[in-house]
């Protein structure tokens, strides 16, 4: 069912863009060259491959490459955050160039995966430009396509689950800010530890591909954005949650050990940010005034709550989630939870797997909206849409793999 | 059946999966004259080129970037911008984008002056005498000020 030659290719790409990040402080240039040519070549005998009839992955790909090329950068975050970011390693040739804290107003404390990528293909281009560095949101957001297209069968699920990605993240889809590639990545990692716990059969053969996809993707959505640590540390506390409490079975401490291991990177840049004097201006010990202010006050839960759900990027994909799922969702409220019987538990792990999540990251993001120290309404109106996006994407994939008679997640 | 009703499904997915194309092309400003301005550009960044030969590209305006080369040139990594600049340009980040790899360092003697982004990307400003100056900065502005001087 699996179409391991996609997962390979995806794997390889992926070691390729880690490795670049790694081996950025060290200044091998022409070592980072040479992955960014490796990657460019993947893409190209992807695409051009002629016994791979999957046209609509070819097609999303190319569209990718022509619209990332094709559009100037206007995104404030896009610009004044990642592209910036990146032309300061571009000319510094320093992976910690932003660790001097110059422009404290593009935070500084983002970690630098991105950017890193982006410089590497201005070296490879050997020229700055405002545009072509955008080519690694092109060519992380391919590799989503590259993995989903690996476990959808069939053209018909993976029109309508393209379509309704693009529709639900359009906002931000090649704008250079990083919330869209966010929102694949999350993707790909929910289903890797969905299989590294619940389906690790699928990978009987190949063990040692599933690991090492676990240790990219975790560490690549870590290092994409803050976001990505909160959102690795929920989703790995869901899977052990329903695994070790739910379900009642024991974990293989490859599983811990994996996740311990990816996030190593994370943290040692968190450190380096620490040791620099940079904070995070949204998390830091006096934003608990603010939620003591904000928590008596009514009407910032609705105006978080309205931001944050009533939104095409949340509500559409949890009609749709619960729409799709309505036979699943009427085993439950028949008996206590714990009181299902193993096999009825095991048919709505996925089920469970997503909406917990679904309410642990939400609730998170609802806490630091209520703890902000800037405006809430202009936090809100800015980001609220674009933090949810995770979410949407997850929701409307599990939605999605059920149909056209895919028993992947079953 | 089954088969006729799956190909309208995928017929209606996929003209919505190009409607969602669309939106975000028209929504990014797509055009494929960028894809030719890359090279364009390439041009102008060769810091090695002589700043003369890359003058005489626009006899009038110069653009940032010729700027950054003869900062680059002449040693300078931190400027300052002037107040009437700071007025009229509300985005500060625009500016400090565009100089990158110079600085903005508000107590820098070198201060520009004039800066004016008529069209994305392209802008072209003049260097101001600041006060204070030592001799050797006296020569280097005023080097600069031959060069640069649009209006």
């Amino acid at each position: 069912m699996t179409n391991f030659r996609d997962l390979y290719t995806c794997a390889i790409i992926n070691s390729l863009i880690l490795l670049n990040y790694f081996f950025l402080p060290f200044n091998f240039e022409i070592l980072r060259i040479t992955f960014i040519l490796l990657i460019f070549l993947i893409f190209i005998s992807y695409v051009t491959y002629p016994f791979n009839k999957d046209f609509i992955s070819k097609i999303f790909i190319l569209l990718i490459f022509i619209i990332c090329l094709g559009t100037p950068l206007n995104d404030w975050d896009g610009k004044y955050i990642w592209l910036f970011h990146a032309k300061r390693i571009f000319f510094d040739n320093d992976l910690y160039a932003q660790l001097d804290n110059y422009m404290p107003s593009t935070h500084n404390d983002y970690p630098p995966l991105i950017p890193s990528l982006s410089a590497s293909i201005a070296n490879f281009f050997h020229i700055w430009n405002d545009n072509l560095p955008k080519l690694s949101s092109a060519v992380m957001l391919s590799t989503m396509v590259i993995f989903i297209n690996s476990l959808i069968q069939g053209n018909l699920a993976k029109v309508i689950f393209f379509s309704l990605f693009l529709w639900i993240t359009e906002k931000t889809f090649l704008s250079g800010s990083v919330d869209d590639i966010l929102s694949s990545y999350t993707l790909c990692s929910s289903l890797i530890m969905y299989f590294l716990f619940f389906k690790e059969k699928y990978f009987l053969n190949n063990k040692k591909l599933l690991f090492l996809l676990s240790y990219i993707f975790f560490t690549l959505t870590t290092l994409i954005k803050n976001e990505g640590l909160v959102i690795i540390i929920v989703l790995f506390l869901s899977a052990l949650f329903i695994k070790k409490i739910i379900l009642n079975e024991k974990i293989n401490i490859n599983i811990y050990l994996i996740f311990a291991i990816s996030l190593i990177p994370i943290f040692i840049w968190k450190l380096k940010s620490y040791n620099a004097g940079i904070y995070s201006d949204i998390i830091n010990l006096e934003n608990i005034k603010n939620f003591k202010n904000r928590s008596l006050d009514l009407r910032s839960y609705w105006n978080i709550f309205n931001y944050m759900t009533l939104n095409k990027s949340l509500l559409l994909p949890i009609l749709l989630f619960f729409t799709i799922n309505f036979k699943l969702i009427k085993i439950i409220p028949k008996k206590k939870l714990l009181l299902i019987k193993k096999i009825e538990l095991k048919k709505i792990t996925p089920l469970l797997y997503v909406v917990f999540f679904t309410l642990f990251y939400y609730l998170i993001i609802f806490f630091i909206y209520l703890s902000t120290p800037n405006d809430l309404i202009w936090h809100l109106s800015t980001s609220a849409y674009r933090v949810v996006m995770p979410i949407g994407g997850m929701l409307v994939f599990y939605s999605l793999i059920n149909l056209n008679n895919n028993n992947l997640l079953r | 059946m089954i088969a006729i009703k799956k190909r309208g499904i995928f017929i209606i997915f996929f003209i919505f999966f190009l409607i969602n194309i669309l939106s975000i092309v028209k929504r990014r400003d797509f055009n494929f004259s960028n894809i030719k301005n890359y090279f364009h550009e390439s041009e102008y960044f060769e810091i090695k080129k002589d700043l003369n030969a890359t003058n005489k590209k626009n006899d009038n305006n110069y653009d940032y970037k010729s700027i950054i080369i003869f900062l680059k040139k002449n040693k300078i990594k931190e400027v300052n911008f002037d107040r009437d600049i700071l007025k009229k340009y509300n985005n500060i980040e625009d500016l400090i984008f565009f100089f990158y790899p110079i600085k903005f360092n508000d107590k820098s003697k070198y201060v520009i002056s004039y800066f004016n982004q008529s069209k994305y990307n392209e802008c072209k400003l003049i260097f101001s005498k600041p006060k204070n100056l030592n001799e050797e900065h006296e020569k280097l502005l005023d080097k600069k000020l031959t060069l640069y001087i649009c209006e």
